[in-house]
C-alpha cells in the first residue's frame, strides 16, 4: 500500500467540500426547473455549520449504537471515496479486494444507518430502516454486478485499474456490455441517494420517507455528520458512475499540473452533467409506490446481469 | 315527486313551522328513521333538542332521487335510546356526538366513544381499535404533524407495511361553535360562521344565511344570490386546484405541484377582488351581499379568471400526462360505491366512487336554481378518481363562472332581514367544494336561536378515509389523506 500524501490530503478535502456543493447544485437546479429561485448552491455548507453548532436532543431510549452510527456513517463513506479515482488514477488508498472493499464500506455504513434509525425505536425510525434494508438488498447486487461487468473487460477488480484500462485504445464506449451496465448503475445511484422515482429527498411525510425517517431522530452534529456522510456517499456513486464509465480527461499517475487541471476540469463537466441528468429524471418523474420500487431494481439487477453476460457473448 | 313517506317534506332553504314537524314516540321515530335509511336515503342531520332535562332527537333527510328534504322528531325522553348505528353505518359519529353532547346513551352503539372532547386527557389517549398479534406494530402520528396543517391524531395496526385499520381522534380544534349561537343571532355570530372552516367561508357564510333568510320568510335579492354563486365557484376552483397541487406534491411530481400552489393563489385573488379578502370573508351576510363588483372589476375578473383557467389547464395536463403519475394514483385508496353509500358519503369523494350526490342538482337554491352546474362523476372511487372529479369540476366551475360574468344580473344586494319567525325550523343546504354543507337552525319562543347544527362535509367523510386505508400500504396514507382533504376544525366545530 504507497500512500502519497499530497494526493491523500488533496482527495480528501475534495470530497469534504465538493459533496455538500454537488448536493446543493441539485437542490437549486430543481427549484430552478419548477420556477421557484431555491437555496443557493452552498447553503448545504451553512446548513453542516448551523447543525454542527447546535445541541442535541436524543431520546431516552437510545443506546450507544444511536452515538455510534453517525461517525460509521461518515468515516466509511469518506473511505470509500478515498477508493475511487477521482482526478488522478491510481486511488489515494487501495486496499486489497478494490470494487469489492468500496461496495463492503458502503454496506457497512448502510447497515449502521439502519440501526441508528432503530435504535431510539420510534415508529418512523424502524419503518425507514426496513424499507431501506429491502432496498439495498436488491441493490447491492445490481451495483455488483455492473461493476463487474467493467472489471471482467479491464480485467481487474482494482479501480485505479479499471479507469485506467477504459481509457486505452482497445476500450470501446458503446460496448452493449457499457451501455447495459451503465444503465443498471444509474437505477442503482437512484436507489442509494434517494432520489425520486425511490425516494423524495424533500418530502416532510413521515409516512412515505426512506433514508429521512432514518434521520429523524438526529439533531445536531450527529444530524451533521449524517447528513455530510451521505452527501459524500452520493459523491462517490457519482465518481463511480463517471471515472468508471466516461473516465475522459482522467490524470495518470506522475501527472504534469497541467494534466491535473485538465483532468479536474473534465471532471466537474461530467460531474455537472450527470446531476443535471438527475434533476430532469427527479423533475419529470412521481414517486413510485413503495411496492414497485423492488420492480425498478430488479430491473436494474436484470440489465447488469445481461451487461455480465454480453460480455462473454460479444468478444 | 311525492313519496309515501310518514317525513314532513322540505326544500332547501326553507323554513317551517317547528310544530309542522312530525312528533312519534322515540321507538317509532327511530323506526321510521331506519326505514328511509334503509330505503337508501341518506342522512343529513342527526341531533338533539334539549327540552327541560329531556331531550328531543331531530333527523334531517335527504332525498336526492326526489329532490327534497325530509325532517322528523321523537317525544322527549332521557336516559337511553336503541342505536341506529348497529343497522345503518350512517348515523355512527352522529349518535356518538348526540351522546357526548346530551348524555343519552344509544344503547348497543358498536364503538361508543367521545367524538371531540376530551374528558381531561387529550382526543389522542384513550381507547383505539387494537389487533393483536406477534406481527402486528401500531403506528401512531399526531396530533403534531411535520407540514404545516391542521392537529388530528390517526392510530394505524400495521402488519409490516399493509394497514390493517385505521382509527382517528380528532377534536383538538373544538371552539364550541353551535353552542356559542344559542339565543343568537349574535353580532359575532356571522364571523364564526365564516370561520366554521376557514377553506369553506362562503360555503358556510352562504348555509348560515339562507337559514335565516328562510327564518325570517325573506330572500335575498337576485343579485346577491349571484355573487354568492360567482363567490361559491371560486372558493372551488381555488381549492381544487390547490388540491391537485397537492396531490402532485404528495406523489413528488414537482412540476405541477409548484405551478398549482402559485395558480390557487391567483384563484384566491380573484374572490379578494369581488370583496377584498381572498378567502370571501366579509362578503356573504344574511340578507345578502355586503359588497359588489362593478363593472370595471368584473371585467378584470373575467379576463384574469381566463388567464388562471389556462394556467391550470397546462398544469393539470402535466399531471395526467405523466405515466408515473398515473401508476400512482390508480387503485390506491380505493373506495366501493357501496361502502361510501352506507357511510353517507359526500361531495367529490362521494362523486368519485360513482355516487350522482350534488346539492346544486339535487337540492338547488338561490342562483343555482336558474344556473345548473353539471354534475362531475368517476366510477373507481380511487386517488385518481378523486383527482379526476377535482379536475371535472375545475372545468365546469370555469364554464358556470365564464357564463355567468358574461351576463350579469342589476339590482341591489343587500335587503334588509325582518325578524326571526319563532318555533321555527329552517334546513339550509350548499354544495361546498368538500361537499354538503348542512345547516338547521331552530328558533324558540321569542324568535332568538333555540338550536343550530352545523354538519361539515368532513363530518361524512372521515369514516370514508378510514375505510379507503384498509389493505393499503401505510407510506400510501398522505397521499390517501390529500385525495380526501377534510377539515379538522369543520368537524371538530
Amino acid at each position: 500500500m504507497n500512500l502519497d500524501p499530497l494526493n491523500f490530503l488533496g482527495q480528501t478535502l475534495a470530497l469534504l467540500l465538493l459533496a455538500p456543493l454537488l448536493s446543493g447544485c441539485i437542490k437549486n437546479w430543481k427549484a430552478k426547473l419548477q420556477n421557484r429561485r431555491g437555496p443557493r448552491p452552498w447553503q448545504v455548507y451553512f446548513d453542516i455549520a448551523k447543525f454542527l453548532r447546535k445541541d442535541m436532543v436524543i431520546s431516552e431510549h437510545a443506546s450507544w449504537v444511536f452515538s455510534f452510527a453517525p461517525y460509521v456513517v461518515f468515516l466509511t463513506a469518506l473511505l470509500a471515496g478515498l477508493m475511487v479515482p477521482m482526478i488522478n488514477a491510481p486511488a489515494p488508498l487501495r486496499l486489497f479486494g478494490g470494487v469489492l472493499a468500496v461496495v463492503g464500506l458502503l454496506a457497512l455504513g448502510r447497515f449502521f444507518l439502519a440501526l441508528g434509525g432503530l435504535d431510539p425505536a420510534s415508529a418512523f425510525g424502524g419503518m425507514g430502516s426496513s424499507r431501506e434494508m429491502t432496498i439495498s438488498a436488491i441493490a447491492e447486487p445490481a451495483m455488483m454486478l455492473a461493476i463487474f461487468t467493467v472489471a471482467i473487460t479491464a480485467g481487474s477488480t482494482d479501480l485505479s485499474q479499471i479507469a485506467q484500462s477504459t481509457q486505452s485504445a482497445t476500450w470501446k464506449l458503446l460496448n452493449p456490455a457499457h451501455v447495459l451496465a451503465f444503465a443498471a448503475m444509474f437505477v442503482v445511484l437512484l436507489a442509494e441517494t434517494g432520489r425520486i422515482p425511490v425516494d423524495n429527498p424533500a418530502t416532510h411525510l413521515e409516512l412515505t420517507m426512506i433514508h429521512e425517517a432514518m434521520l429523524l431522530e438526529y439533531s445536531g452534529r450527529y444530524l451533521a455528520f449524517m447528513e455530510w456522510g451521505a452527501s459524500i456517499k452520493q459523491l462517490v456513486l457519482m465518481t463511480l458512475l463517471v471515472n468508471v464509465f466516461f473516465p475522459v480527461g482522467l490524470a495518470g499517475p506522475q501527472a504534469s499540473v497541467a494534466a491535473l487541471g485538465i483532468s479536474l476540469a473534465a471532471y466537474l463537466a461530467k460531474l455537472l452533467a450527470l446531476s443535471a441528468v438527475v434533476v430532469v429524471v427527479e423533475t419529470t418523474n412521481a414517486k413510485m409506490r413503495l411496492f414497485r420500487v423492488p420492480d425498478l431494481l430488479s430491473t436494474a439487477f436484470v440489465l447488469a446481469a445481461l451487461a455480465l453476460l454480453s460480455t462473454f457473448l460479444f468478444q | 315527486m311525492k313519496r309515501d313517506t310518514p317525513f314532513t317534506l322540505l326544500t332547501n332553504g326553507t323554513a317551517l313551522s317547528w310544530a309542522d314537524v312530525p312528533e312519534w314516540p322515540l321507538a317509532e321515530f327511530l323506526r321510521n328513521v331506519g326505514a328511509e335509511l334503509g330505503r337508501g336515503e341518506r342522512l343529513s342531520s342527526f341531533f338533539g333538542v334539549p327540552e327541560g332535562d329531556a331531550l328531543r332527537l331531530v333527523a334531517v333527510l335527504a332525498f336526492d332521487a326526489g329532490n327534497t328534504l325530509a325532517v322528523g322528531r321523537s317525544q322527549s325522553f332521557s336516559g337511553s335510546f336503541p342505536a341506529l348505528t348497529a343497522t345503518h353505518a350512517q348515523a355512527h359519529l352522529f349518535e356518538r356526538e348526540i351522546w357526548e353532547q346530551h348524555g343519552v346513551v344509544p344503547e348497543n352503539h358498536p364503538w361508543l366513544k367521545p367524538v371531540r372532547k376530551d374528558h381531561g386527557a387529550g382526543p389522542a389517549v384513550g381507547d383505539f381499535f387494537r389487533v393483536d398479534g406477534r406481527e402486528i406494530h401500531e403506528v401512531a402520528v399526531g396530533p403534531v404533524h411535520a407540514g404545516i396543517i391542521e392537529p388530528g391524531h390517526f392510530r394505524f395496526q400495521c402488519a409490516g407495511e399493509e394497514v390493517l385499520h385505521l382509527e382517528i381522534a380528532l377534536g383538538f380544534q373544538h371552539r364550541g361553535v353551535e353552542e356559542a349561537i344559542a339565543g343568537g343571532p349574535h353580532r359575532a355570530t356571522v364571523y364564526q360562521m365564516e370561520t366554521v372552516a376557514g377553506d369553506t367561508t362562503i360555503g358556510h357564510a352562504t348555509a348560515y344565511a339562507n337559514a335565516l333568510e328562510a327564518l325570517a320568510g325573506t330572500e335575498a335579492p337576485l343579485r346577491a344570490q349571484w355573487l354568492r354563486a360567482i363567490a361559491l365557484e371560486l372558493e372551488r376552483l381555488a381549492n381544487h386546484t390547490g388540491d391537485l397541487g397537492a396531490l402532485a406534491g404528495d406523489v413528488a411530481f414537482l412540476p405541477t405541484a409548484s405551478a398549482c400552489g402559485k395558480i390557487r393563489g391567483d384563484f384566491l385573488n380573484l374572490t379578494a377582488l369581488l370583496c377584498g379578502n381572498r378567502f370571501g370573508r366579509g362578503l356573504v351576510r344574511p340578507g345578502g351581499c355586503l359588497l359588489d363588483g362593478d363593472t370595471e372589476r368584473l371585467s378584470q375578473l373575467r379576463k384574469r379568471l381566463e388567464t388562471a383557467l389556462a394556467e391550470v389547464q397546462q398544469a393539470a395536463a402535466w399531471l395526467w400526462d405523466a405515466a408515473s403519475v398515473r401508476t400512482r394514483f390508480e387503485h390506491t385508496g380505493h373506495l366501493h360505491a357501496k361502502q361510501a353509500a352506507a357511510i353517507g358519503l359526500v361531495g367529490p369523494a362521494a362523486r368519485a366512487c360513482g355516487l350522482v350526490r350534488d346539492v346544486r342538482f339535487d337540492h338547488p337554491t338561490g342562483w343555482h336554481r336558474f344556473a345548473q352546474v353539471p354534475v362531475s362523476v368517476w366510477p373507481d372511487g380511487d386517488v385518481f378518481a378523486r383527482a379526476r372529479v377535482r379536475w371535472l369540476e375545475i372545468q365546469r366551475s370555469g364554464d358556470f363562472l365564464r357564463e355567468q360574468l358574461d351576463a350579469v344580473p342589476e339590482g341591489e344586494t343587500m335587503s334588509s332581514l325582518p325578524a326571526l319567525a319563532p318555533n321555527s325550523l329552517a334546513v339550509a343546504l350548499v354544495e361546498g367544494w368538500r361537499g354538503e354543507v348542512c345547516h338547521v337552525a331552530l328558533t324558540g319562543a321569542d324568535g332568538k336561536l333555540r338550536r343550530y347544527k352545523i354538519t361539515d362535509p368532513s363530518f361524512h367523510n372521515w369514516t370514508g378515509l378510514a375505510l379507503a386505508l384498509r389493505g393499503q400500504a401505510i407510506s400510501d396514507f398522505p397521499l390517501c389523506n390529500k385525495s380526501f382533504n377534510l377539515s379538522y376544525c369543520g368537524f371538530d366545530l
